[in-house]
């Protein structure tokens, strides 16, 4: 057996001391823990003692203000660390944008494969049934005021003009696709429609009217004495061209 | 053929022997329309006054000639002493005038109308006369003249200037 220090004896005294104590160890500690933690149970809450005075009230004690600085400075820092996130995300952002091509970016990442491949996987019919129920839209309709809304944002100018531009297209168009002969007759009393329409008429006074209008005696004077006359001129012109071929006649029979 | 001429032309010339029978013969249905007529209303008078006895006015011949020849010669006489113009010749446009153009006095009226009545068929030596002038006219010194109303005159002359301004553009 070599010499040694007295270090190493000391190290191998407790090194042989727990190796020979370590199969007992569990028993000892079971026999030992039990007037242990009587004794620390005595310690913390000593019989006949007022429990303000007991240690297990002076440790309770010390354990919440400690429980509270903690939380207080945990609050403080996380106040610290978002108050320096919200200053210096902005500046991080902008600088970071600054320092990127985002239209190249889009027209590299948005190509029309992409849109249409989002659009195909996209049921447009679907999205529009669950967006718009007919729940929203009544809610929606409900919320809206007609007149109001025309008030406030149509003045009658506008109207005129809208109505100048839609209407004569709308009513072709409607009426190209009418047959108003045939519904006039199926669905308007004609007879009737006649009947008031003449009932209200002074035929008579109308009648009048138009007759004192026209100077019937004038035209017929007229034309009388416009016939009249031409009968007469034509008369005069062939007896005198008669005259004259007579009298060519005669003065050539002279002249022989 | 003759060449018409308008009324412009015409205007103021002596008339021609057509034109003169015409209103002549106008003038003679007239007055024998007028004869008639009075007969008629002789007899309607008959009726009016006695119509169980009526019968139709039986006059002699003479007595219708008679009449026409004095109602004839009335009538021209009053005609042309007034306006120079019977109905026929305002039909056809023609007067009657003196040698000088002035309108007939009275009595030259009255022995033209005379003579007219008795002889008419004196008339008919106007298409053969110098200046158209008929048995009646030489002895009186009268004539008959073509004599339009001056209106239809004016509206003749336009229409004669139009047509011979159309005349030059096309010559």
């Amino acid at each position: 057996m070599e010499p040694a220090n007295s270090l190493q004896r000391a190290a191998d005294l407790a090194l042989g001391a727990a190796l020979t104590a370590a199969p007992h160890a569990k028993r000892i500690a079971t026999v030992a823990a039990i007037p242990a933690v009587i004794t620390w149970r005595l310690v913390r809450k000593p019989p006949l003692v007022p429990e303000r005075y007991a240690l297990a009230t002076f440790v309770h004690n010390l354990e919440d203000r400690g429980r509270g600085a903690r939380l207080q400075q945990t609050a403080v820092v996380l106040d610290g660390s978002i108050q320096l996130f919200d200053a210096l995300v902005p500046i991080l952002v902008t600088a970071t944008v600054d320092r990127l091509d985002i239209p190249e970016l889009v027209r590299k990442a948005v190509t029309k494969d992409t849109v249409d491949a989002l659009i195909s996987q996209v049921d447009l019919a679907d999205v529009v049934d669950q967006v718009l129920t007919p729940e929203l839209i009544a809610t929606t309709l409900s919320h809206i005021d007609p007149v109001a809304l025309t008030e406030a944002h149509l003045d009658p100018v506008m109207i005129e003009k809208l109505i100048a531009l839609a209407l004569p297209p709308v009513l072709t168009a409607a009426l190209a696709h009418l047959d108003l002969t045939a519904i006039v007759r199926e669905n308007v009393d004609l007879m009737a429609l006649t009947n008031d329409v003449v009932d209200q008429l002074d035929l008579a006074g109308i009648t009048n009217e138009v007759i004192d209008e026209i100077d019937l005696p004038g035209i017929i004077r007229e034309s009388t004495s416009g016939v009249a006359t031409e009968v007469v001129r034509g008369t005069r012109a062939s007896a005198a061209s008669a005259d004259e071929a007579i009298a060519n006649f005669f003065r050539g029979r002279r002249s022989e | 053929m003759p060449k018409t001429h308008t009324m412009f032309e015409l205007q103021g010339k002596p008339a021609g022997v057509v034109t003169r029978t015409m209103a002549g013969a106008v003038d003679y249905a007239l007055v024998w329309s007028t004869i008639g007529l009075g007969y008629v209303g002789f007899a309607v008078l008959g009726f009016l006054t006695d119509p169980r006895r009526f019968s139709w006015p039986s006059f002699h011949v003479s007595w219708f000639a008679i009449s026409g020849f004095v109602l004839m010669f009335l009538y021209l006489w009053f005609s042309w002493a007034t306006r120079g113009k019977t109905v026929g010749s305002v039909l056809l446009g023609t007067r009657v005038v003196s040698a000088s153009g002035g309108k007939l006095d009275f009595v030259r009226a009255g022995m033209r109308a005379g003579f007219v009545t008795v002889f008419p068929i004196g008339l008919f030596t106007c298409a053969i006369t110098p200046g158209s002038r008929s048995l009646h006219d030489i002895p009186l010194a009268t004539k008959v003249v073509y004599h339009y109303r001056v209106d239809q005159v004016a509206d003749d002359e336009v229409n004669q200037d139009e047509s011979e301004t159309g005349e030059s553009i096309d010559a």
